[in-house]
């Protein structure tokens, strides 16, 4: 009989109850419940943090044999982007000099991955996504595509860089600061992890050699150029001061005495190899050529090509010759005892006739040396 | 006792039936919440800079002073002074909560332990 | 006669169904909701950047061959030189500098704001401090962090405003606090 007085019945009570005990414990949880879908945002954070790591203070895994002419050449940055096949072999990307010297980055490194890249940034920069872990497979035994992340690696050194010539930054800088980025363009992105890592960057080192007073007749055609690995690496195997020709950047200034226009012959490089001994190649042939800055005007340096600059008058009173790496081979320097760069001139240039040693210690006083120097710079991580 | 009303029950026990699926519901997706938190907090426990900030002072503080012979007595490294030590090892445990222990007999030993990090480093350079 | 046997159940329905609507409609749409995690993760973030801008400031430029190690770095030399104007400028630098080009947003150096203290130890082993720098006055409501460094001092010539330091070669630690203003 239903009663309609307006009196609660016990079963709506008890009913009602229930209600109000499982509202109010759903209630509490939903603050739990609307975490989870804000959780994508922590992972990116994480994600950036991890790559700031990675190349802050890592110095890469360049896997594989990297050169064919020494097996165990460590350092990705010397790896031909070109070919497939090297590039497969890198296993991971790391900017630092060495392990030991985290937050200070090597030049060549910083390099092929910002500026001069056109091998690594290939279509939708997978290269370097699969280099910097910046990827996750969705289901747990990795059987499908993984899903790759968005990112945006940008770099600034604060100070001007070393001004050794090049064709572009890193090495000489105008306007006065470099910034640039690699991966997708940020603008707009609402939902990013970051990172941001303060840095040192480690400036090639210089050589002047004055040959410009000499004692007598200048009648030598060809001046030379030594690295030997016992005056240079092995007086400070310190990463932050040592000279490695093998992967960092030199250069040679030489002031001549010519008093008549001299063109630039040849330029060839003796090595020498374990198991082959001594040889001589010309410059050309080396991975990457050196390049000779012979016009006053020349901001970029012609990389050498055999034959190509022997019409082109010196009209400078200096040569200066740049060793990128790559250009030596490195088990004639790590190895070795001694590599020769020479140059031949159509005239006599100078009365010296021992080589110009890229000498840790300068033993002639017309020969200084500018020890390599660190200046600041900052790199921002963004993943999406 | 006259017949229970109890065609009301059905509805009521719907009610009640998706409120506690709803809370179910919300105890599962309630385990994403600790992915940022865990990993961050994961990061400052560790204290990495501290690590590196000791061993590259306790490196370089082992080094020999550069040859001058003009300075009458023959200076000896900062490290085997017990007063640099001693600042090096109270500062540690009193600001930052790390137990160091540098110690110059034979070659340097650097002993740090700060409950998550536990480590002994031996410096081979100084004799 | 209206037979209003049915009010009973209607009212029963009528409630389990709006506190099952009002439950489901506060699940999916409040947006802003208090996670502990967040603040752990710009610690996070806050901390990795100071401890870098404090790292670079005590890493030298040019190794000094004559020089006894560790090399004088921008940091020591201005803790030694109780230089406090020139250490803010410079840990700003390092700390607020963005890498944005000169035409874009990112450009606009940060804002984080930091608090230098000098802790050492005197002659009767106590550790004693003395404030070194701030760059903005702390409300107390901010998260803050903490980023030190060691730096060797060389007192055995006091510098010029005095510190409270031992005259006497010594380490000190130097903490900054950090954070966002």
């Amino acid at each position: 009989m239903n009663d309609d007085s307006g009196l609660l019945s016990i079963d709506f009570i008890a009913g009602f109850t229930i209600f109000m005990i499982a509202f109010i414990m759903v209630v509490t949880m939903v603050s739990g419940l609307l975490v989870g879908l804000s959780s994508r945002t922590i992972d990116y954070d994480a994600l950036a943090y991890r790559t700031g790591v990675i190349l802050a203070e890592d110095a890469g895994d360049p896997g594989g044999p990297g050169d064919l002419k020494d097996p165990n050449a460590p350092g990705w940055e010397l790896k031909n982007f070109s070919s497939t096949a090297e590039k497969e072999q890198i296993i991971r990307l790391g900017l630092t000099i060495s392990k030991d010297y985290p937050n200070i980055l090597s030049p060549a490194k910083v390099d092929k991955f910002f500026y001069h890249n056109s091998g690594l940034a290939d279509t939708e920069n997978l290269s370097y996504k699969q280099k910097l872990m910046l990827f996750n497979f969705n289901n747990k035994d990795m059987s499908s595509k993984p899903t790759f992340y968005h990112f945006n690696i940008r770099f600034k050194s604060l100070d001007v860089l070393s001004d050794i010539p090049t064709d572009s930054v890193p090495y000489n800088v105008s306007p006065r600061f470099s910034t640039a980025y690699v991966g997708e363009d940020d603008t707009g992105v609402q939902n990013y992890g970051y990172s941001r890592r303060v840095v040192k960057i480690k400036q090639p080192s210089s050589m002047n050699v004055d040959l410009s007073q000499p004692l007598g007749v200048p009648d030598q055609k060809s001046i030379s150029i030594s690295y030997n690995k016992t005056n240079l690496k092995d007086v400070f195997p310190l990463g932050l001061v040592s000279i490695d020709p093998i992967y960092d950047p030199t250069a040679i200034n030489v002031t001549l005495n010519n008093t008549v226009p001299v063109n630039l012959k040849s330029v060839t490089i003796d090595q020498f190899f374990p198991n082959a001994g001594w040889t001589s190649i010309d410059a050309d042939d080396s991975p990457i050529p050196v390049r000779i800055f012979l016009n006053s005007n020349s901001t970029t340096g012609t990389r050498y090509q055999k034959g190509s600059l022997s019409n082109t008058v010196n009209t400078r009173s200096n040569i200066l010759i740049v060793v990128d790496p790559g250009s030596l081979v490195p088990t004639s320097v790590t190895n070795g005892t001694q590599v020769y760069l020479n140059c031949v001139f159509s005239n006599g240039v100078t009365n010296r006739t021992y080589p110009i040693e890229y000498y840790y210690w300068p033993s002639y006083s017309s020969d200084k040396i500018t020890y390599p120097f660190l200046i600041p710079a900052v790199m921002e991580v963004k993943i999406w | 006792m006259a017949r229970i009303n109890d065609e009301a029950q059905w509805i009521v026990l719907m009610g009640f039936l998706v409120a506690v699926s709803l809370f179910f519901l919300a105890t599962i997706v309630n385990e994403s919440t600790l992915v940022g938190q865990s990993t961050s907090e994961a990061v400052l426990d560790f204290s990495k800079a501290n690590v590196q900030d000791v061993n590259q002072k306790t490196k370089d503080l082992a080094m020999y002073p550069p040859f001058d012979n003009t300075l009458v007595p023959v200076q000896y490294p900062d490290i085997a002074d017990p007063n640099i030590t001693a600042d090096i090892e109270k500062l540690y445990s009193a600001r930052k909560g790390v137990i160091i222990s540098i110690t110059t007999i034979g070659s340097v030993t650097l002993h740090y332990n700060d409950g998550i990090i536990n480590f002994t480093a031996f410096n081979e350079e100084h004799p | 006669m209206v037979n209003d046997h049915a009010q009973l159940y209607t009212i029963e329905g009528i409630t389990a169904g709006i506190i099952m609507l009002v439950t489901a409609y506060l699940v999916l749409s409040t947006t802003t909701v208090f996670t502990p995690g967040d603040v752990h993760i710009t610690d996070m973030q806050l901390e990795q950047t100071g401890n870098d801008a404090l790292a670079m400031m005590d890493t030298p430029d040019n190794f000094n061959f004559t020089e006894r190690r560790p090399n004088t770095t921008a940091l020591s030399f201005f803790i030694q030189q109780n230089q406090s104007a020139l250490f803010g400028e410079k840990f700003n630098y390092f700390l607020n500098n963005r890498s944005g080009s000169s035409s874009s947003v990112s450009n606009s150096p940060d804002k984080i704001q930091f608090n230098a203290t000098v802790f050492y130890r005197n002659a009767t082993g106590t550790i004693q401090c003395y404030h070194f720098k701030q760059s903005a006055m702390m409300t107390g409501r901010e998260n803050s962090i903490r980023v030190t460094r060691l730096v060797i001092v060389n007192n055995l010539v006091p510098p010029n405003p005095p510190t409270p330091l031992d005259r006497r070669r010594q380490a000190v630690l130097v903490e900054v606090m950090l954070w966002r203003g």
